[in-house]
């Protein structure tokens, strides 16, 4: 749907010179940000030059200007691009039978987000269509290899088994710039940026840090409890890498049923037997509030539960949130309880609430999200002329990336993670901010960004380590 | 000592939950004969009915109990047997144990759909969570009480099947129904009777068993079944005491396993997943198995057609024909769909010999095909085609030693040791690192994800989409070529009459060991290549692909399609690999492709035969209607025709086809008048469909060599 496309010129031309008088007055991104800063500023309509042009309504998203707006690019230049339109696919699981609304959060995001910033020219005046490319867990193989020779690129989504996705999307050529990437291929694929990576090699384990600060005497007591799945089982050998790298050392490990275990007391038994201090739990939510109650019968808690961001989800509080104990989940994203002390946070909310009011808020829609923003700002920096190379090209390029501030600054792509994070804790029935234990450093807001919060690794994961 | 006295007390806890789902499956096989693999599912419902009672609309606690107990799960109970189970008693095993798993699959539908898994059902504990310690444990009231409850249960019964009326009757009916009415039993009041207390029981250990997770879960509840059948095979189905015991030595077992198993060992922390169903295994070879409560395959109404080899070679040319033209028509995304279906349909055509022809119930064939998968992945790169002999080997070997236990048990027993089989591999095998053996490396599903390539043939290019479904396509129409040949070969008939009765088999001194292994092997074999093929197509594959909850809906929609013929199979591949196609067109159908398979199970009570054959019995009415035939036949070609000429799009192609293989048998039954009475009926049917004349009685007296004395034509007298 483009709008004003058919603004008489002169006025374009008068607002913009008053925008770009305003605009230069306002402070740039935050966190030192280096995105290159666009040559054109957004239209705006309303005649009032002291308009935010980063509110949503203008455009802008966080302290991003001109995510989307009207334009003239033209030409079909790629596969999925014409004059007109750019077909874009999100990718989720939320159709499948087994699991059905897996990652559905994405598509609803995809969804807000296209509206949106269809309503404010598109991508420079090229409409965004979405496509739904619901794999179903298990229906990869036919529906990405349809995405292929229809959308241009796969934005803002995920898969569960996204090893088998990503071979489809790369034989086809389809750029992916992902929310979230799981399995040991899928982190490190060819054509493809995340925003927020996720790597192999070169792993975020601030939470470790702060478990060694808070907690210096029981780094010699520490345990991994990690779900019998083969590709956890992976995340958990890094995990005690890692962990061993910083000085811990393991007493206790357990692999346990991903369904119908029945064993969570004689777990809790043993640790205590074991005088475990520090827990880190790999799997999934559901899993850790049986343990976790067990514990509350028990009367036993180690020091602390380290746990990564997937733990970041409403339902683990419903479902057991008095029982949780001290947590320490890891996350590089503003939390969602404190929207209103980060714009774009908010914005987030804003934007679900205004074009998708039945949508799933959660964690994995700002991811895609992110997903999202990082499309929109390379496609624009690259034009007419929009093809997978100059998309992934600019999407790289945008060194210090923080979704317009959902997160903490990244470098796109798939082999550095960032430093900065932070802590999070349950109480009762919410997740809070746990600035003690995430001690944050000067200028860097809520995030710890030491560099020790990353940790390189030496083991063999059975991918190929990026060049360096 | 202390630690072995708290591992003690939290295994009796755990084998308490075990009891309690055990004793209702025992009761529910003593007074029915049928075992219920549904009864964890009611079990689940009973949980979510207690949650929608108590948590959504406030009810106090025991009257959301009494609402659950005594009248919800009864209520469901009498509606099970009376719609479903009575069709049932003379029914084959094979016949029952796939009804049961389709209302399996049907109630985890319903439950998914009535209480969506994406929100948290907390039911709080009972008794407000008071807990007591002993020997270092603490427990919680509600977990004592599921104790207490267990053994009241187990002694209850014990009262109700031995020392009450109710329970003689229920005996009797289940020994001998002819017998027990002539007694003044009344059958049908004590199955309904057995259902009712048999699902009350399940929703009892539900409603227990269902808040100790934190919140409800579908699939946890529905699949507490397997370590119960464990429990219940212990006590040989029969004996609550033995039972009993062996839930508490499967629980003893569990809480001893995770505190004296060294930790840290890949493989030992895994095996104790599979213990329950390593005791299973154990027990069906060990224990004396008893009189299993079957009525003779004989009495049933399943018929195993010989077809001819023309129709033979006329069906395989027809499915190598759809083959090539669904390869010219159906685009990329398309054929990778149909692909999938013949695959689906490759590894169900393995059934056929095994479960249609010998009788023999499998529900390991999605472990079969597996094998055959990882076997290609590992030893076949590029597709080569030798691996997939290797495949056949392997698998046949596996297929063979799978057999051993078989040679001693039948129906149930075999089914519930295959199943024992697959969660085998699919909870401990399919989950092992790679290891050494003297030297070769062995390597399973590592990193859970293994790439699988298409099969490449010489001249042929397999990475073409469309290719490989004209490959597949001939694949199937060899494997079906095979189970004919299999069906009028000297060995089918001995499969077949292995099936009708073993006993008279080994009279006449046929080695049944020989057949099972045979049969077994072959199976396996089938479906070894099957999974190979299919794994080929789908470029890469992980376990959860072949696990036992994939191979329960293949052995179900084969055997509603009809499993003593191929036809079938290739129903089952239409509707696994198509409703998901369909689903992408009608999400409505998305709801309904849950409870789908459950249903149709549902129906096979009414014609064990299965769909298929009601469907082509309908279309021998136009070999007798020429027309029709012919304007059939012209309606699909011009469909196909238009569509390959881009006149149509392809859902007008099917429209037009379902319209045609619809509408042209209607036409022919309106054509085609029905035969003059008495002149072209047989002898053994004059005078049934219309009143006898005087040329039929003349006939008839001349057939049987009597003299014409009779001259009167009359009505009977």
């Amino acid at each position: 749907m483009t709008t004003a496309r058919r603004t008489p010129i002169a006025i374009l031309v008068l607002l913009t010179l008053v925008a770009a008088a305003c605009s230069r007055d306002e402070p740039t991104a935050s966190d030192g940000d280096e995105r290159p800063r666009t040559a054109e500023a957004p239209t705006d309509d309303e005649g009032d030059g002291a308009a935010d042009p980063t509110s949503l309504d203008e455009g802008g998203f966080g302290d991003l200007e001109g995510v989307c707006r009207e334009g003239d690019a033209s030409g079909a230049t790629a596969p999925g691009v014409t004059d007109t339109q750019i077909r874009v696919g999100t990718m989720t699981d939320k159709g499948s039978t087994a699991v059905p609304g897996l990652n559905e959060e994405m598509y609803d995001t995809a969804v807000a987000f296209v509206t949106w910033c269809n309503e404010h020219g598109g991508i420079l005046g090229r409409e965004l269509v979405l496509s739904d490319v619901d794999v179903k867990l298990l229906e990869f193989e036919p529906v990405v290899t349809e995405a292929c020779g229809r959308d241009f690129a796969l934005v803002g989504g995920g898969a569960v088994f996204d090893e088998d996705a990503n071979d489809v999307r790369v034989g086809c050529g389809l750029p992916n710039i992902p929310g979230y990437a799981v399995s040991a291929r899928a982190r490190v694929a060819d054509l493809q940026v995340q925003p927020v990576p996720n790597p192999i090699y070169n792993i975020a384990m601030g939470r470790y840090n702060a478990a060694k600060a808070q907690f210096p005497d029981s780094i010699d007591r520490f345990a991994v409890m990690a779900s019998a799945l083969p590709s956890v089982l992976l995340v958990k050998q890094q995990t005690i890498e890692t962990a061993e790298l910083l000085g811990f050392e393991l007493v206790y490990e357990l692999d346990y049923q991903t369904q119908g275990e029945t064993g969570w007391a004689n777990f809790v038994r043993e640790m205590q037997a074991a005088d475990v201090k520090i827990l880190d739990f790999i799997g999934q939510p559901q899993n850790l509030v049986q343990l976790t109650q067990e514990m509350d019968l028990a009367g036993w808690y180690p020091d602390v539960i380290l746990l990564s961001a997937n733990f970041y989800d409403h339902l683990f509080v419903e479902a057991g949130g008095e029982t949780a104990g001290n947590l320490f989940i890891q996350s590089v994203f503003h939390p969602l309880e404190m929207a209103s002390e980060n714009k774009a946070t908010q914005d987030y909310l804003d934007l679900m609430e205004r074009y998708n009011p039945g949508g799933k808020v959660a964690l994995l829609g700002m991811q895609g999200l992110s997903a999202w923003l990082l499309f929109a700002t390379a496609a624009t920096e690259c034009g007419s002329d929009l093809t997978p190379e100059c998309l992934l090209e600019q999407a790289a390029a945008q060194a210090g990336w923080t979704g317009g501030g959902l997160h903490a600054p990244q470098t796109p792509g798939n082999a550095k993670a960032s430093p900065c994070m932070l802590i999070l804790g349950v109480d009762g029935k919410a997740f809070t901010y746990d600035e003690e234990a995430t001690a944050p450093t000067e200028g860097d807001g809520l995030f710890n960004c030491e560099p020790s919060n990353v940790v390189d690794l030496q083991g063999d994961y059975g991918v190929p380590r990026p060049e360096a | 000592m202390q630690e072995l006295l708290s591992n003690t007390v939290l295994g009796l806890a755990t084998a308490s939950i075990f009891a309690l789902a055990a004793s209702g499956l025992v009761l529910t096989y003593t007074t029915t004969g049928i075992f219920n693999f549904a009864h964890g599912a009611v079990g689940m419902l009973g949980a979510f009915a207690y949650w929608q009672l108590h948590v959504a609309w406030g009810w106090p606690i025991p009257v959301a109990l009494a609402g659950v107990l005594l009248v919800a799960a009864p209520a469901l109970g009498i509606v099970i047997e009376r719609l479903i189970m009575r069709g049932l008693h003379d029914a084959p095993e094979t016949v029952r144990i796939v009804v049961t798993i389709s209302l399996l699959i049907a109630l985890l539908g319903v439950g998914q759909w009535l209480w969506s898994p994406k929100t948290v059902h907390r039911v709080p504990l009972l008794f407000a969570g008071r807990r007591v310690t002993l020997f270092d444990v603490t427990l919680t009231w509600h977990h004592l009480s599921a104790f207490v409850v267990a053994i009241a249960v187990a002694v209850g019964l014990r009262i109700l099947l031995h020392r009450t009326r109710l329970g003689l009757d229920m005996r009797a009916t289940v020994d001998s129904r002819p017998l027990a009415m002539l007694h003044g039993a009344r059958p049908d009041r004590a199955a309904a009777a057995a259902w009712a207390i048999g699902c009350s029981l399940a929703a009892l250990a539900g409603v227990l068993i269902g808040p100790l997770g934190g919140q409800l879960s579908h699939v946890n509840l529905t699949l507490l079944i397997v370590s119960a059948y464990a429990a219940a095979m212990i006590g040989r189905l029969r004996s609550l005491p033995w039972t009993v015991a062996g839930a508490v030595f499967l629980g003893l077992a569990d809480s001893y396993a995770i505190g004296y198993l060294p930790t840290g060992n890949a493989y030992l922390t895994t095996f104790r997943f599979v213990i329950p169903v390593v005791v299973l295994f154990v027990v069906l070879l060990v224990l004396p198995n008893p009189q299993l409560r079957t009525r003779a395959a004989g009495a049933s109404r399943e018929e195993v057609p010989l077809p001819s080899w023309r129709t033979a070679g006329l069906t395989a040319a027809s499915i190598v024909a759809v083959g090539l033209v669904l390869a010219a028509l159906l685009g990329d995304a398309d054929a990778l769909r149909a692909t999938r279906i013949l695959g689906v349909a490759l590894i169900a055509l393995s059934l056929v010999p095994l479960t249609g022809f010998a009788g023999q119930v499998s529900l390991c064939q999605m472990s079969f095909a597996a094998i055959g998968a990882l076997v290609m992945a590992h030893h076949g790169e590029g597709g080569n085609p030798l691996a997939l002999i290797l495949a056949a080997a392997v698998c046949a070997v596996v297929g063979a030693l799978v057999a051993l236990p078989a040679l001693r048990l039948s129906g149930l027993y075999l089914a519930l040791a295959t199943a024992a089989f697959a969660v085998f591999l699919d909870r401990w095998v399919f989950l092992m690192p790679s290891f050494d053996v003297g030297g070769t490396t062995v390597r399973i599903f590592e990193g859970g994800v293994i790439g699988v390539s298409p099969l490449d043939l010489p001249g042929l290019d397999t990475t073409d989409v469309q290719t490989q479904l004209v490959v597949l396509a001939v694949v199937l129409a060899l494997g079906y070529l095979l189970v004919v040949s299999v069906r009028r070969s000297t060995f089918g008939h001995r499969l077949l009459a292995m099936k009708d009765s073993p006993a008279a088999c080994a009279t006449i001194g046929l080695d049944l060991t020989r057949l099972k292994l045979a049969v077994f092997a072959l199976s396996a074999a089938m479906a070894g290549v099957g999974g190979a093929l299919y794994a080929g197509t789908l470029g890469s594959v992980s376990p959860e692909r072949f696990s036992l909850f994939e191979s329960l809906p293949l052995l179900l929609v084969t055997v509603v399609g009809g499993i003593s013929t191929a036809s079938g199979a290739i129903f089952a591949g239409l509707l696994l690999g198509g409703f998901p196609i369909a689903i992408g067109i009608w999400p409505l159908l998305e709801d309904l492709n849950r409870i789908l398979p459950g249903t149709m199970g549902i129906a096979l009570a009414r014609n064990p035969n299965g769909a298929v054959r009601d469907v082509v019995a309908g279309f021998r009415v136009l070999q007798a209607a020429p027309v029709a035939l012919v304007g059939l036949l012209a309606t699909v070609g011009a469909a196909v025709l238009a569509a390959l000429a881009g006149a149509i799009t392809g859902w007008v192609l099917v429209w037009a086809m379902v319209a045609g293989l619809l509408g042209w048998p209607l036409v022919a039954r309106r054509v085609v008048a029905p035969p003059p009475a008495g002149e072209e009926v047989p002898l053994e049917w004059a005078g049934l469909e219309s009143p006898l004349t005087v040329a039929q009685r003349r006939a008839v007296d001349a057939a049987l060599g009597l003299d014409g004395e009779l001259t009167s034509v009359g009505g009977p007298r």
